[in-house]
């Protein structure tokens, strides 16, 4: 990272310039408050992003090559769109295809973790000498956290959690990442047992009488900021069940299935019910060099449960309508099968699936060539599909803008555009 | 015979080696020893008259998809019985220059067919696979006999039948040994070798790769690895050998580091020895002849990377394993001279034992 | 341009501010002079007493007053009893300790800490150090045997490697202009800055060249750093154009210094040791040549750059924002006043405390933070310092403050935990400046629900809630608790209304005495007004 100029105290100061609703008015670019309208009338729109670290092989789930050269040794299933097919690991999921989108042109830049990663969460905006948000940030920052005054950016992840920063960038840490690590809440969040939940609301009545006191003699921008923080903690500790593993509903469990995916994805439709804006649910252990092929017949069936069950809730609630859902990784894997019998880092051509808010449903875009190995139609990068979520939810990325210290910024990268057929 | 002897008389010389394109999945030797057969990924089967070291090679077999993994010969050399990823059983007659099948079974299992065993007799295929199911087949003409399964058992990686016919084995992917009475159709018993199996993160890791016996059924090999964890996996190449009799494990092997993963194939040698093959991560690899219950083996070839399939020559003299080419991983589009975007090849390796 | 407004500033100063504040006035004055005459609209009132008080305890020991000290101020009747406050505070044990911490978070930014260097911050602000010559000292490579030696964390934990990341020059580089010249220069370092006319790239790779061949000493028992023998200089090329530079030496804005090249094996005065961990010392050492020439009076920003920074200190807002920007398309809202504290502050011999105290004894710092009635907050521009700016607490003077209020506590293994927790909770993450009010989700379920926090609530051994739970036994002396702990907590009295609110509730609780006090405690120790230092 070449330069990192004063995108902190700007963004920062703009963040502390009101309440929620208010404040990214601030530090978008001149269609801010326009922006800001457009978004008070459809605020329920919300993101589940399913990261699944390592590398999806996309042979064996969205893009099948059976019986080719580079195939591998699984089968095709029709899915419930005639012509489209999946890998025979998704059975469930192919079951879905009319609410599904899927990409199978993705061409990107980076074939290592390390680049991949951030790049594609960040959309890999051209390189202007700052740290672009990761998608989460970004969108945590520009839909704000809604009615439920939950905090806007939930992570779910197996290990530890805690506040994380880093996917914040240019935005300033107050938007990074709040990460329930294992499904556990951060520390100091849960009330300790010797904190009545009666004698906490009389506390935090007393508390308000002292703040109320003082914004009546001061500027509000201070004391908005501390309220704020108070109030979106409070918001989080009433919703105690979102992460009491005891209380997630045996049915669903199994439904999801039992292991960390399908608990995680459990308790992410459990975040978007109450109206978490953006929930990302991470899956490791995807970087399959030795034995893919095993692996992801372990693997697959078990994101392809978790998944399906999610899609099925989502839709059955009719929450479809109003939550895109995201799966990618930071690329795919070699058609080429190495000596390990692995499938090492592809970022050359791949694919992604997605559902939900202002997509088409029951597609399929792009294509590779017969063996799989290139893009055999136009290639997009993830600019283009950053473009095209932006869209699906409502924000235009041709007329929002970070505000970088008076620099404004593109929040996707300006050579890539929305891609039309996706878009419902 | 000791250790010092078996390293005299048994110490392998390579003799030749031949490319395969695409991969080796299995290799078998015909039982007159004048043929090779190899699996590959590509679906097809390959063949070699082998009766000079100037192999020749002769028609391929093809009709399956995915990939074929699982071959055998029939004892009398006239028939070879092969099974793919997509569940097909084949038995093809080997007497015209092209092989023609003599029966199929279109979907003997749902999904990946992964190994399969002849009875001593002759006369009964044992098939296991990805439905989780062993299923025995008249070897005449493919008509089912039996299917078995337990409640418990996962993915069935390998069979065997005991050198007496008495008995099937099977490993699965939590690395259980389960026997089935052949004559009952009742399991029997459940060996525990799930130190070659770890649950990490969402992954079933490892899982029993290789079953053998000994020629007189008293001893049975185990071949895994030991995970330490999943994804781009990394785990100690383990052999355990039971006392087939007792179920008691004997001696555990560790032949290797943690990059060198799965002991693929075991063959267990009438003179007392086992020969291992075995792959690591991409590049890594080996073959190891051992006296079982020794501290080191008396040979071990690293020069030969990611050996999947080991065949002992019936006149137990030669053998063959097949590799992987050089540098067969990479990271990203890699062309080569021609510009064009390759696959992988398996090198034939061609070993003596020495006497 | 910063090359010709900046070099010859002192003079042009001069001349300028002639016409606003007569120069021999005493610099608070001047400074009140200076802003008044640009302050577009009236100046508030002072502040009261308490909230004085409160302000001048948090700016300049780094906590709130207790109640007996706010007593005493509040009843002293002498009319130079702000001055004299100001004084005692600025010559108590409690000022050194600190400005340490501020200086700590300002120059390291939370990357790292190390005993000898908090001994060397706490030394220097005890002697009342000239800042050039801390500087000096951070930027000298090996003070073996020399007290200072502490000071050599300033380049030592920027020479660490971070996981597998190679060592960050660039960091480094930007830092030392960012902390010492008020500069970031991290974009010119491929080119010229394409937003900053005044920021070349030449700015960036002469002071580079400094560091080039700096490394960490990891072998000392105190953070050192050695360097190499530097040959040659920097060869550097924008990346937009053709055209190929070399600089040797050069601090920013400055004139190149040459380097001096000595044969091979004939570099050092005094060889490196590797037994002993001693890198030598360079006959032409770079890095002393620059913690030699960086600390003076005509480097271009050197003052400027702490003076705004203490500024922003104490007024809550620098007369330059962001305070590591400054060039000439970024003016500074007052210059002269920029210029006349940077002409105060090396005519004293960059004296901090003396800087501190004139700004401390300033009606615009005391002014009252009360928005004046009917006044709406938009109106009245930040940069007019017409009101008092808010500033929020730091972690450490919110360890001190809570640690203060709830007391008197003795356990020093108790406070240090409770430091460790406020900082671990509340301040941003390494090489995040902590320069705007951040308030975080993780900070308020901090002061809700951590142990450190609520074991201050217990009752023990005469502290607060003790204290007020016994006066309020028999519910006779429920009024001057209330007033205690409101001078306790808020350093302030109640309102009428408040006392009226904190009775009842106290009246509604009277068979749970303890829990009500921390209750009330807790609210006001959670409170926006504790949170904010107005």
């Amino acid at each position: 990272m070449p330069c990192t100029p004063h995108e902190h105290l700007c963004s920062r100061r703009a963040w502390l310039g009101a309440t929620a609703a208010a404040s990214f008015a601030a530090s978008l670019g001149p269609f801010g408050a326009h922006a800001v309208a457009e978004q008070a009338q459809r605020k329920s729109k919300q993101v589940l992003f399913i990261w699944i670290d390592g590398g999806m092989s996309q042979l064996e789930s969205w893009d099948p090559k059976p019986h080719t050269r580079f195939g591998g040794p699984l089968r095709a299933i029709p899915t419930s769109v005639p012509g489209i097919h999946f890998s025979e690991l998704v059975p469930r999921t192919a079951k879905l295809m009319e609410h599904l989108a899927v990409v199978r042109s993705l061409c990107t830049k980076d074939n290592s973790h390390s680049a991949g990663v951030a790049r594609i969460q960040r959309g890999d905006p051209k390189n202007r000498g700052v740290t672009y948000p990761y998608f989460g940030s970004a969108v945590a920052k520009l839909l704000g956290p809604g009615e439920s005054g939950l905090p806007p950016y939930i992570w779910i992840k197996p290990g530890s959690g805690g506040f994380i920063h880093q996917d914040a960038g240019l935005l300033g840490p107050k938007n990074g990442a709040l990460a329930f690590g294992d499904g556990q809440p951060p520390e100091n969040l849960l009330r300790p047992d010797t904190i009545a939940e009666t004698y906490d609301a009389e506390r935090q009545e007393l508390r308000a009488l002292l703040n109320q006191r003082y914004a009546s003699q001061h500027r509000p921008t201070a004391s908005e900021a501390n309220s704020y923080v108070y109030d979106m903690a409070h918001a989080l500790m009433k919703r105690q069940d979102l992460f009491d593993a005891t209380r997630l509903d045996p049915r669903d469990v199994e439904r999801y299935g039992s292991h960390d995916l399908g608990r995680h994805m459990l308790q992410a439709r459990n975040m978007l019910e109450a109206g978490v804006t953006f929930v990302k649910v991470n899956s490791y252990g995807w970087d399959t060099h030795h034995d893919n092929f095993n692996a992801h017949m372990s693997l697959m069936p078990k994101f392809d449960q978790a998944f399906a069950a999610i899609i099925e809730d989502l839709a059955a609630r009719s929450m479809l309508d109003n939550v895109l859902v995201i799966a990618l990784s930071e690329f795919g894997r070699t058609p080429r099968i190495n000596g390990a019998a692995g499938r090492d880092h592809w970022p050359e051509a791949w694919s992604a699936i997605m559902a939900g808010a202002g997509l088409r449903k029951g597609l399929v875009v792009g294509k590779t060539n017969d063996e799989g190995t290139f893009v055999d139609s136009e290639p997009f990068d993830i600019g283009h599909m950053f473009h095209t979520w932006f869209t699906a939810l409502g924000i235009d990325p041709h007329k929002t803008e970070y505000n970088n210290h008076g620099q404004p910024l593109p929040i996707a990268h300006d050579n890539c555009r929305a891609v039309e057929e996706l878009l419902a | 015979m000791n250790t010092q002897t078996l390293a005299e008389q048994f110490t392998p010389k390579q003799i030749t080696t031949i490319e395969a394109d695409p991969q080796v999945l299995k290799l078998r030797y015909s039982p007159d020893g004048n043929t090779l057969a190899a699996a590959c990924c590509d679906a097809r089967i390959r063949r070699w008259d082998v009766t000079s070291d100037q192999w020749k090679e002769l028609s391929p077999i093809q009709g399956h998809h995915g990939w074929t993994q699982a071959i055998e010969f029939s004892a009398d050399g006239r028939t070879l019985y092969s099974g793919d990823s997509w569940g097909e059983l084949r038995a093809w007659a080997l007497d015209a220059d092209e092989p023609q099948p003599r029966w199929t079974v279109p979907q003997a299992h749902d999904g990946w067919l992964r190994e399969m065993a002849l009875s001593p007799d002759g006369k009964t295929l044992a098939t296991c696979g990805a439905d989780k199911t062993i299923r025995l087949w008249a070897t005449a003409d493919g008509s089912p006999q039996a299917a078995w399964q337990d409640k418990d058992n996962e993915d069935l990686y390998i069979v065997r039948y005991s050198p007496d016919g008495t008995m099937l084995v099977a490993g699965d992917r939590k690395g259980y040994v389960w026997q089935w009475e052949v004559a009952s159709g009742k399991l029997v018993r459940k060996l525990d070798a799930s130190l070659l199996y770890k649950y990490d993160r969402i992954q079933d890791v490892g899982g029993v790769f290789s079953l053998a016996f000994d020629a007189q059924g008293e001893q049975l090999a185990v071949g895994g690895n030991k995970p330490k964890n999943g994804a781009t996996i990394q785990g100690i190449p383990t052999l355990l050998l039971y006392n087939f009799a007792t179920g008691e494990l004997a001696h555990t092997h560790e032949l290797g580091e943690t990059k060198d993963c799965d002991v693929m194939d075991i063959h267990l040698h009438a003179a007392g020895f086992f020969l291992a093959a075995i792959s690591g991560g991409p590049g890594q690899g080996k073959v190891v002849l051992m006296r079982g219950g020794d501290a080191e083996p008396f040979f071990t070839e690293t020069k030969i990377a990611n050996v999947h399939s080991l065949a002992m020559h019936p006149s137990g003299k030669r053998f063959v394993v097949s590799g992987t080419n050089k540098g067969s991983n990479g990271n990203g589009r890699r062309l080569n001279k021609e510009g064009e975007y390759p696959n992988n090849t398996s090198p034939i390796h061609l070993f003596a034992l020495s006497e | 341009m910063l090359r010709t407004t900046l070099l010859p500033c002192t003079l042009v100063a001069t001349l300028v501010l002639a016409c606003v504040a007569r120069a021999e006035q005493p610099l608070h004055q001047q400074i009140d002079a200076q802003l008044a005459a640009h302050a577009g609209g009236p100046l508030n009132g002072p502040a009261g007493d308490a909230e004085f008080c409160r302000r001048v305890h948090l700016d300049l020991i780094g906590r709130i007053p207790q109640p007996a000290e706010l007593q005493a101020f509040v009843t002293d009747s002498s009319a130079d009893k702000r001055a004299k406050l100001v004084d005692a505070l600025l010559a108590s044990s409690e000022h050194p300790t600190h400005m340490a911490s501020v200086f700590h978070v300002l120059l390291t930014e939370r990357l790292g800490d190390h005993e000898l260097w908090q001994a060397w911050l706490l030394a220097s602000f005890q002697q009342n150090k000239p800042w050039d010559q801390m500087v000096r000292e951070m930027l000298t490579p090996h003070l073996e045997d020399d007290p200072a030696r502490g000071a050599g964390l300033f380049l030592s934990k920027r020479l660490e490697n971070y996981g597998e990341n190679p060592v960050d020059y660039p960091g480094l580089v930007r830092d030392v202009g960012r902390l010492f010249l008020g500069v970031d220069l991290q974009c010119a370092q491929c080119h010229d800055h394409p937003q900053v006319d005044d920021y070349l790239q030449v700015d960036y790779q002469g002071l580079y060249a400094y560091f080039k061949n700096v490394k960490l000493n990891s072998g000392a028992k105190f953070p050192s750093v050695a360097e190499q023998p530097l040959v040659s200089k920097i060869e550097f090329q924008s990346v937009f154009l053709l055209e190929k530079h070399e600089v040797a030496l050069r601090i920013p804005f400055g004139e190149e210094k040459m380097l001096e090249l000595f044969e091979k094996g004939q570099e050092f005065a005094t060889p490196p040791d590797n037994k002993t961990n001693f890198p030598g010392v360079l006959k032409f050492s770079p890095l002393r040549i620059l913690a030699n020439d960086l600390p003076q009076a005509n480097t271009p920003g050197f003052s400027r750059n702490i003076v705004n920074r203490m500024w922003w200190q104490l007024m809550g807002r620098g007369l330059v924002m962001p305070l590591d920007w400054h060039h000439t398309d970024n003016p500074a809202s007052h210059p002269e006043l920029l210029d006349a504290l940077v002409r105060e502050f090396t005519a004293h011999e960059f004296d901090l405390r003396h800087l501190v105290r004139e700004i401390a004894l300033s009606d615009a710092y005391q002014r009252s933070s009360t928005l004046p009635a009917g006044a709406d907050a938009n109106e009245i521009a930040e940069t007019s310092y017409r009101v008092a700016i808010e500033k929020g607490l730091t972690p450490e003077q919110m360890a001190r403050s809570l640690w203060t209020a709830t007391g008197p506590w003795s356990d020093d293994k108790q406070r240090a935990e409770l430091t460790a927790s406020c900082v671990k909770s509340l301040a941003l993450p390494p090489r995040e400046p902590e320069v705007e009010f951040a308030p975080s989700v993780k900070g308020a379920l901090f002061l809700s629900h951590d142990k450190n926090v609520l074991q201050l609530l217990e009752p023990h051994d005469g502290n607060l809630i003790e204290r007020l739970t016994k006066a309020t036994d028999n519910g006779a002396n429920n009024a001057a608790a209330i007033e205690e702990a409101y001078a306790a907590c808020l350093s302030r009295a109640p309102s009428a209304e408040e006392r009226t609110a904190v009775n009842a509730f106290l009246d509604a609780h009277a068979s749970a005495r303890a829990a009500a006090w921390q209750q009330v405690v807790w609210a006001m120790l959670s409170s926006n007004e504790f949170a904010i230092n107005h």
